[in-house]
């Protein structure tokens, strides 16, 4: 097979370039992150519009990875900006695929500050160049990356998930009723929402991991990276366990499910560092 | 006559004491006979009759022999055989006057508690009734329907009926935010008191799964759960049973803790780190208050309910003037309206 180089004319028939995309979905997420934080609280309207400013911004982003994918003839994975804005895009779908069923429509007022964090992230990966000559890769190992970016993108819910409930659990906790106490749904409702995420998040990991096992993938990865991936696949293992093990409070819980999103996130970073041009 | 004299009258909690308002009530079943009584004797041409616990009102188009100012007071005083004069305690208003009032009554602007929804409901029943014996017209027929849309406005625009007011309900509102829905929980009554009756009545109405109720002397016990349909357990037992229950109600009259933190400790460690909700309605605590210290228990006292319950009052009565700006709008578009229809009558009477 014939590794791809990088070819600027083949990008003319599409009608923006893909950084303009880019620059659009991070705007749109920014002006949801404003609109969630700074508008008149508790209003429907200011909900629906960040799902609307979500929606727009998870098609700009898709059209950013379909015209970078184009340009290189893969999955846009192959340095830090693309893997961080394929995290992102993941995010936002995962927030619509399995967030919005959950009738938390205040899901959405969380997930985009975490978004535009991504894409501010991304943003100083900008200057990275689509890679050229690259070598051609099987369809397994594109769907080893995909179902991973979902399985991210659910356990980055999962996290958004366990933030909420911490902030609603700290008001409970000091009798302090004002800023997010009414907005924010139960403890109860969260806790339900947080283990059904865990535990499609973790299904879609190992699912991920399996698929990257199949596709032969490892033997190509420094096994520093296979023992972080191992690491934290045990860590979201036990957690799930964890309310039969252990007698962990419910706290202790979300705080460790959120420690288990800065390890996934850890794990992502070091994985796109360490494997370079070669995902 | 071509345009309506829309007129409304009463006597509420605002002009009288309760001593009078208990005597001019009207029953429900004397409404229908009394929406003709009122028709005739204040020469009404529609009427409809509002009696709650806390407002005996009426709103209507008058005839112009009408004076209702007169004949409202006199017609009570009447009705109910009350040797005192009552003009002092009533009112009646016409007009747009007339509007801004059942606008505000409706949407819980006049309530002795601000913001209740439950008024909205007695005025759509008064309305329901008056339709149904054909004691309303066209212009009522406009007045209400455009006076429920307002309060429906003010209710989703505003934070007027946000927040529990009363110990029972906060302690609800509580339970709800920390577990969700109630359907599958269960609680214990601790001590049995009228206040921590009225709290287990409230998570009741919320389809509270079982409820549990110990008290010193078994025949007190005995007694509240047999009201309550709750299940009465020895004093002795009720630390064992509160390792599987997940709300506490305790309004004892122990001068000491009942719960020290220590036993909290390993309460919440026998629960699994399932979460605990204490509701202290004792005084002197029934619970350390150290115990909210602890992981997974979340204890209010009643200086605490208490507390939220004013500051909900106090939030409410900000949203007032919020409110009234919603309505201004609602009324000014109902005056445009009967002027207009005003007008076709009298064009049509021209021709």
């Amino acid at each position: 097979m014939q590794a791809h180089s990088y070819n600027p004319e083949m990008n003319l028939d599409l009608p923006m370039n893909e950084g303009l995309w880019f620059l659009i979905g991070t705007v749109l997420v920014g002006i949801g992150t404003f609109v969630s934080f700074l508008s008149n609280r508790n209003s429907t309207f200011s909900r629906r519009g960040v799902q609307l400013l979500l929606g727009f911004a998870l098609i700009a982003l898709s059209l950013f990875l379909l015209q970078r994918g184009e340009i290189i003839h893969r999955c846009p994975l192959t340095n830090g900006f693309e893997a961080t804005v394929f995290l992102t895009w993941g995010l936002i779908l995962t927030y619509f695929l399995i967030g919005t069923s959950y009738q938390l429509s205040i899901l959405g007022s969380f997930t985009a500050p975490l978004a535009l964090l991504f894409l501010v992230l991304a943003g100083l990966f900008a200057s990275d160049q689509p890679s050229t000559n690259l070598d051609p890769i099987r369809w397994s190992s594109e769907f080893h990356a995909a179902i991973s970016i979902l399985s991210y993108g659910t356990l980055g819910l999962a996290a958004i998930c366990s933030g909420m409930y911490l902030i609603q659990e700290h008001h409970l906790k000091n009798h302090t009723f004002s800023g997010w106490f009414n907005r924010l749904p139960s403890m109860g409702d969260l806790e339900i929402v947080l283990h059904r995420l865990l535990r499609w998040g973790f299904l879609l990991m190992t699912l991920g991991m399996l698929s990257g096992l199949a596709s032969g993938l490892f033997n190509q990865v420094s096994s520093v990276k296979l023992l972080w991936a191992t690491i934290v696949w045990i860590w979201y293992f036990g957690l799930l366990l964890s309310p039969s093990l252990l007698r962990l409070s419910h706290r202790r819980f979300a705080w460790a499910a959120l420690l288990g999103y800065f390890l996934v996130l850890l794990s992502f970073w070091i994985m796109n560092s360490l494997l370079g041009k070669n995902p | 006559m071509t345009g309506p004299r829309l007129v409304c009258g009463g006597i509420s909690f605002h002009e009288a004491p309760v001593e009078i308002l208990e005597k001019v009530s009207f029953p429900k079943e004397s409404h229908p006979q009394l929406l003709r009584q009122l028709q005739s004797e204040l020469d009404l041409e529609e009427i409809v009759l509002l009696s709650t616990c806390n407002r005996v009102e009426f709103f209507a188009i008058a005839k112009p022999t009408s004076i209702p100012s007169v004949q409202w007071p006199d017609f009570l005083q009447r009705y109910h055989q009350i040797p005192e004069t009552i003009s002092d305690h009533t009112f009646c208003v016409e007009g747009t006057a007339c509007i801004e009032h059942l606008f505000e009554v409706a949407s819980g602007l006049q309530s002795m508690v601000v913001g209740e929804t439950e008024i909205f409901g007695q005025i759509k029943e008064a309305y329901e009734t008056a339709t149904t014996y054909k004691t309303t017209g066209k212009w009522l027929h406009k007045l209400f329907q455009s006076s429920f849309s307002a309060a429906k406005e003010v209710r989703s625009q505003t934070a007027i009926t946000r927040g529990s007011v009363s110990v029972g309900s906060v302690s609800v509102e509580l339970a709800e935010k920390i577990f969700g829905s109630l359907k599958n929980r269960k609680a214990l009554v601790i001590g049995a008191g009228d206040t921590s009756e009225k709290t287990a009545r409230a998570l009741q109405s919320r389809g509270i799964a079982s409820l549990f109720v110990t008290n010193r002397t078994d025949d007190r016990a005995d007694h509240l759960a047999q009201t309550l349909q709750g299940e009465a357990i020895p004093w002795d037992l009720w630390k064992e049973k509160a390792i599987e229950v997940d709300i506490l109600i305790s309004s004892t009259t122990a001068p000491d803790f009942l719960l020290l933190q220590e036993e909290a400790q390993t309460l919440i460690q026998r629960r699994r780190g399932n979460p605990l909700f204490l509701i202290d309605l004792a005084i002197p605590r029934d619970f350390d208050p150290e115990i909210n210290n602890l992981d997974g228990l979340y204890l209010y006292n009643l200086d605490d309910l208490q507390k939220i319950s004013s500051q909900h009052l106090q939030d409410r009565g900000g949203e007032i003037e919020k409110a009234r700006q919603i309505l201004r709008p609602h009324v000014h578009k109902l005056i445009e309206w009967i002027s207009n229809h005003k007008k076709m009558t009298q064009s049509k009477l021209n021709h």
